[in-house]
């Protein structure tokens, strides 16, 4: 295309992108269609890959075609492949992309479409895909380093026990808090509890047929294990509509709860390849599917905002979860804008895929671009809601009431009308018992899919299929995530203790497994058993919980980006990286600071155990809040410590107090350059 | 765009025939490109790599060594949020 094309068609993008932005943001008064939000988050992502990427690629990283990476230099045909960019790019994305996009803006849409929706798409492209891309850019040049080992080279020892508490910490959090989301979608739901049960005997079946009938032929497996699915989907419906079936499957949240609890333990100490291992593969193809599904939807439908741009909640009042929008909603989403978690991924099993330095540009800058229109397709589902469908469904019973026209009319109250009639009216669309208190964000999520859907494929009279689909996929791969994560909670607890004893280090020990397991299960099973027993729902508490540890992770893997880029002799590029850190300290700072210490109730930890302990409530809740409180203070400490040694550290390389050495892999010649070219 | 593939999955590159371009081709492209992920996501490319290394034919046998070769690998692999 002559350059002349090409810079009206980039001016042309760019103003879109304004235009769309404009729109989203000033539009009072009237729906806007949910296509406005779509254009400017595409057209955002394409100016931030062009231009931005390629700037960071060039000027900040100097990705060196010619440098061999550890894919080419360490090829073991196993951990180690080169690999097509496009094929590490999907990887990447199936690896990054799970429930948080889905359940974050879907909570952050209380005060409105507007405010998460620019910080899913201002996030992404200047902090999230950043992120991403250095990270996974300096782990190439480590040969695969993770994130923990590179925070101990390039930081300190501090830096490397740090990182290692922040991942444990959130993954012992993420698995509580993403448990609680399951359990509210499936309390007293047989159809929902009926399909998610079915997946099991399914898997195995998978396991048996992937063995035994047809090896490694995965991807057929899959085929067929999605279509027992389906069937499984229908026959919940039969199952909810036969009242002696129905009663086996209806289950309260104290027995949903123990039954993930004993799940999760028996997923990580059994040999369960056959079981686990279907079950992943499963949830990957119904993961993928629903979201491409979900996005030719948005598009094909162009479905209406219901949700106004900005709610009464801006000023912290929400019923979802309390605190106002600085700094709450930038720690309610945080997959989708900036996710620590991610740097994990990009420190893991994707840079030994890389084949060449430049593709590391489309596979993190590129990986995350994707993981936000996810987040963005999940604010549009929760925004088709009627604002006053959405906080009935999302708000918990201690906020609203627990009889329906209670809690009809104080959401009424707030200026967002609804009735009773009309929920049970929906619930009954949807095959629901009631709509009511379900908290987490996969129910309103479930609810604004089979509303866009059914609009067009196969209407009214299959919502209730639709949510049953909705609401499958959702709890089919956090339950996949409950297992792997328990799984990886597991290991690194095994590689720490093997420094104390070294039998419990041994990863094929029995008992050293059954203790670990249990360890880890234990630590996320309180979590969860809190948030069942959380009169304000448990997510008001636990989101924001894990929200700041995956920040705080975030901020941990840009400190180690920081420092690196001042040690590569780049300082005039610091601001890359240095500004997403300063705005992720600020924000998660302050966030922790609220949870902690302030006076709210419904806001502060403390405060709320003292109103508990006047009001001689149970001590198990006030002990709950405070461990809540200890939690978030150690972790902000050890964050802090972290942002201390690594600034001293700069501040040694730019006064010539330290010779500025990175401790990257020595460069060798790249033979794929030449191959291509031959 | 017609495509190459090496002695291993995962590497793909485009022959001359497929720089001429082309509609169907470009879908084609598209198509081969989409399967490939599909088969590294689902571990089939895995599996394929493990065969050609221990230069066994697939079977029950083969896949149940594979998959223990790889549980361990792919248990400590942290999923994302």
């Amino acid at each position: 295309m002559p350059k002349i094309l090409r810079v009206l068609f980039w001016i042309a993008v760019s103003l879109l992108g304004a235009l769309a932005l404009a729109t989203t943001a000033l539009h009072r008064g009237e729906q806007i269609n949910a296509l406005w939000l779509v254009v400017a988050a595409v057209a955002t992502y394409a100016v931030g890959y062009r231009f931005y990427s390629s700037f960071i690629s060039a000027k900040v990283l100097a990705l060196d075609p010619l440098r061999a990476t550890p894919a080419e230099r360490l090829d073991n045909g196993r951990d180690f492949v080169p690999t097509n960019k496009w094929v590490v790019f999907g990887h990447h994305f199936a690896a990054i992309a799970g429930p948080g996009p889905l359940v974050g803006p879907v909570l952050a849409a209380q005060f409105g479409y507007l405010p998460g929706t620019l910080w899913i798409i201002a996030g992404a492209v200047l902090g999230g895909c950043v992120q991403d891309f250095v990270i996974l850019l300096f782990s190439v040049r480590r040969d695969g380093k993770s994130l923990t080992e590179m925070a101990k080279s390039e930081i300190g020892r501090v830096g490397g026990v740090v990182a290692y508490v922040a991942v444990l910490s959130i993954i012992v959090i993420l698995l509580g808090a993403t448990a609680l989301i399951v359990v509210n979608a499936l309390k007293s739901s047989p159809w929902g509890t009926f399909t998610i049960a079915m997946t099991m005997p399914i898997a195995v079946l998978m396991g048996f047929y992937l063995r035994r009938i047809r090896p490694g032929k995965v991807l057929e497996t899959s085929v067929l294990g999605f279509v027992l699915v389906l069937a499984a989907i229908f026959g919940g419906q039969w199952v909810s509509e036969t009242p002696s079936w129905a009663a086996t499957f209806t289950l309260t949240a104290p027995t949903l709860a123990i039954l993930i609890i004993v799940y999760g333990f028996a997923a990580s100490s059994l040999p369960v390849w056959l079981l686990l291992a279907p079950r992943d593969y499963l949830s990957t193809f119904v993961k993928l599917g629903t979201i491409s599904l979900l996005a030719v939807g948005i598009v094909a439908l162009r479905p209406s905002l219901n949700m106004p741009p900005l709610t009464r909640f801006a000023d912290g009042s929400g019923p979802v979860f309390a605190g106002t929008i600085f700094p709450f909603a930038f720690i309610t989403i945080a997959c989708g804008a900036v996710s620590g978690f991610h740097s994990l991924i990009s420190s893991g099993t994707t840079p030994k895929l890389i084949r060449r330095e430049p593709e590391t540009r489309l596979v993190g800058y590129g990986g995350m671009i994707a993981e936000s229109m996810v987040a963005i397709m999940a604010m549009i589902a929760a925004s088709v809601l009627q604002p006053g469908v959405y906080f009935a469904v999302n708000s918990p019973a201690g906020i609203v009431g627990q009889a329906p026209e209670v809690a009809a009319t104080t959401i009424s109250s707030w200026g967002f009308p609804v009735t009773a009639a009309q929920m049970a009216s929906l619930a009954h669309a949807v095959g629901e018992q009631t709509l009511y208190n379900r908290t987490g964000g996969a129910p309103a999520f479930a609810v604004g899919m089979a509303q866009i859907f059914s609009n067009t494929l196969g209407g009214h009279a299959v919502m209730a299929l639709w949510y049953h689909f909705a609401i499958m996929f959702e709890a089919l791969f956090i339950l996949t995530i409950i297992d792997a994560g328990t799984r990886v909670g597991r290991f690194m607890l095994q590689d720490a203790l093997g420094h104390i004893w070294k039998p419990l280090g041994r990863t094929s020990w029995y008992p050293s497994i059954l203790f670990t397991s249990a360890v880890i299960v234990a630590a996320w099973g309180n979590f969860l058993w809190q948030g069942i027993k959380d009169p304000l729902g448990g997510i008001n508490s636990l989101w924001p919980l894990f929200g700041i540890c995956n920040q705080l992770l975030a901020t941990v893997a840009l400190c180690v980006a920081t420092a690196i880029i001042v040690k590569m002799g780049r300082l005039r590029y610091v601001l890359v990286t240095l500004v997403p850190l300063c705005w992720l300290v600020a924000v998660t700072f302050t966030a922790s600071w609220h949870k902690v210490l302030d006076p709210n109730p419904r806001i502060g930890f403390l405060a709320h155990a003292r109103q508990l302990a006047a009001t001689g409530a149970n001590p198990r809740l006030i002990f709950n809040d405070r461990l809540d409180a200890a939690v978030t203070g150690v972790l902000v400490v050890m964050v802090a410590m972290i942002l201390i040694e690594s600034g001293f550290e700069c501040m040694r390389v730019i006064s010539g107090q330290k010779s500025a050495v990175t401790k990257e892999a020595p460069f060798v010649m790249t033979s794929l350059a030449m191959e291509e070219q031959a | 765009m017609k495509l190459n593939r090496s002695r291993r999955d995962g590497r793909i590159r485009p022959s001359s025939r497929a720089k001429r371009g082309g509609l169907l081709s470009a879908l084609t492209h598209m198509a081969s490109v989409s399967r490939a992920i599909l088969r590294e996501i689902f571990d089939e490319s895995a599996y394929q790599r493990f065969l050609e290394r221990s230069q066994l034919e697939s079977s029950p046998n083969a896949y149940a060594v594979f998959q223990q070769e790889n549980e361990q690998a792919k248990s400590r692999r942290p999923r994302c949020c």
